[in-house]
């Protein structure tokens, strides 16, 4: 029992595995920003496009004499026909069921809005930069059910783009909105400055973890863990620390433990 | 003041992205891609060049703000 808890403790003990640099270079690295924000544009001018089709073009989705999202219907139907001869569109069996719900609860009235406005929302969010992982999180989320629908089209190479951006989200917004927006609404890496005034009396250490060097309340780098503010003297030893907080936080004891006085 | 005026022209020159490329994609549409990617890129270029002279420069970097 003991060598199996021994062995369990070893495997899942908490620590954190890094990536290697050449991956930390590419989706983490602000250096590489340009390359992301071609990549985001591109993104983001399809789905701006493909949204516009659906919000006001001649074809479009909604907003139109009789009932909305008639077209979106019609792709539906032809998603879960089965055809005598042949494969169906899709292949698997419980999203066919997750169509036809929609199709006869007529969910495509209101769906066909969802998508559209989804997607100019979408194309706006990624070339303005704001939001970005949330935004290409969205497209892939939309390109993988479109190809579940059977719709291959642009979809496997945008859905492609997509989830490279979702890796890079870090650096894809560096070069737009996210730039601001991030640092004042907070980041895994960086708790916002409003977060970081309420917790203040949450702040942990008053030297830092990596140097012992004293840090400054008010402008030192701060990471959080498990609801706590530790603060680092340079962004040098707040990178060491984000890199291995177990072994730079034991010294305040265990990672979750409240901090005496705080 | 500074501070309200920077963050104003920071959005304002964001929103102008966002305009120029929903009018670039409603009025040219796909016609020509490489025609409406380069004025959004252009128009990014010069947000970012915004960001960077003006407000960049007036809230002094990120994680600062509290200073």
């Amino acid at each position: 029992m003991a060598l199996f808890e021994g062995t369990l403790g070893r495997t899942f003990r908490r620590q954190e595995l890094r990536d290697p640099g050449l991956i930390r270079l590419v989706f983490g690295s602000t250096w590489l920003a340009p390359l992301w924000l071609v990549a985001r544009l591109y993104l983001g001018y399809q789905w701006l496009l493909a949204g516009s089709h659906k919000v006001w073009g001649e074809g479009r989705w909604i907003a139109v004499p009789g009932p909305d999202g008639l077209a979106l219907q019609g792709f539906w139907q032809r998603a879960i026909a089965i055809p005598e001869q042949g494969s169906p569109a899709i292949k698997y069996d419980w999203y066919r069921d997750f169509l036809t719900f929609m199709v006869d609860h007529e969910w495509y009235t209101w769906f066909s809005w969802v998508i559209a406005l989804g997607e100019v929302t979408v194309g706006i969010l990624l070339i303005v930069g704001a939001f970005v992982g949330i935004a290409a999180l969205t497209g892939a989320f939309m390109n993988f059910n479109f190809m579940l629908a059977g719709s291959a089209s642009t979809n496997p190479l945008l859905f492609l783009i997509a989830v490279l951006v979702l890796l890079g989200w870090k650096a894809a917004g560096w070069i737009g909105v996210d730039r601001w927006l991030l640092p004042a609404l907070g980041t895994p890496w960086q708790p916002a400055p409003a977060l970081r005034r309420m917790m203040k009396g949450r702040v942990v250490n008053e030297a830092c973890p990596v140097c012992d060097m004293p840090v400054d309340r008010a402008t030192s780098p701060a990471s959080a863990y498990d609801g706590l503010i530790y603060l680092s003297c340079c962004p040098v030893c707040k990178e060491r620390l984000d890199a291995e907080p177990a072994r730079y936080i034991a010294g305040f004891g265990a990672i979750g433990a409240a901090p005496a006085g705080g | 003041m500074n501070r309200t005026m920077a963050l104003m022209a920071g959005l304002a020159a964001w929103a102008a992205v966002a305009v120029v490329a929903a009018l670039l994609v409603f009025n040219i549409g796909e016609k020509n891609q490489i025609l409406m990617f380069l004025p959004i890129l252009a128009a990014v270029v010069v947000a970012w060049a915004i960001g960077e002279v003006v407000t960049e420069r007036v809230f002094g970097g990120h994680g600062r703000e509290e200073a």
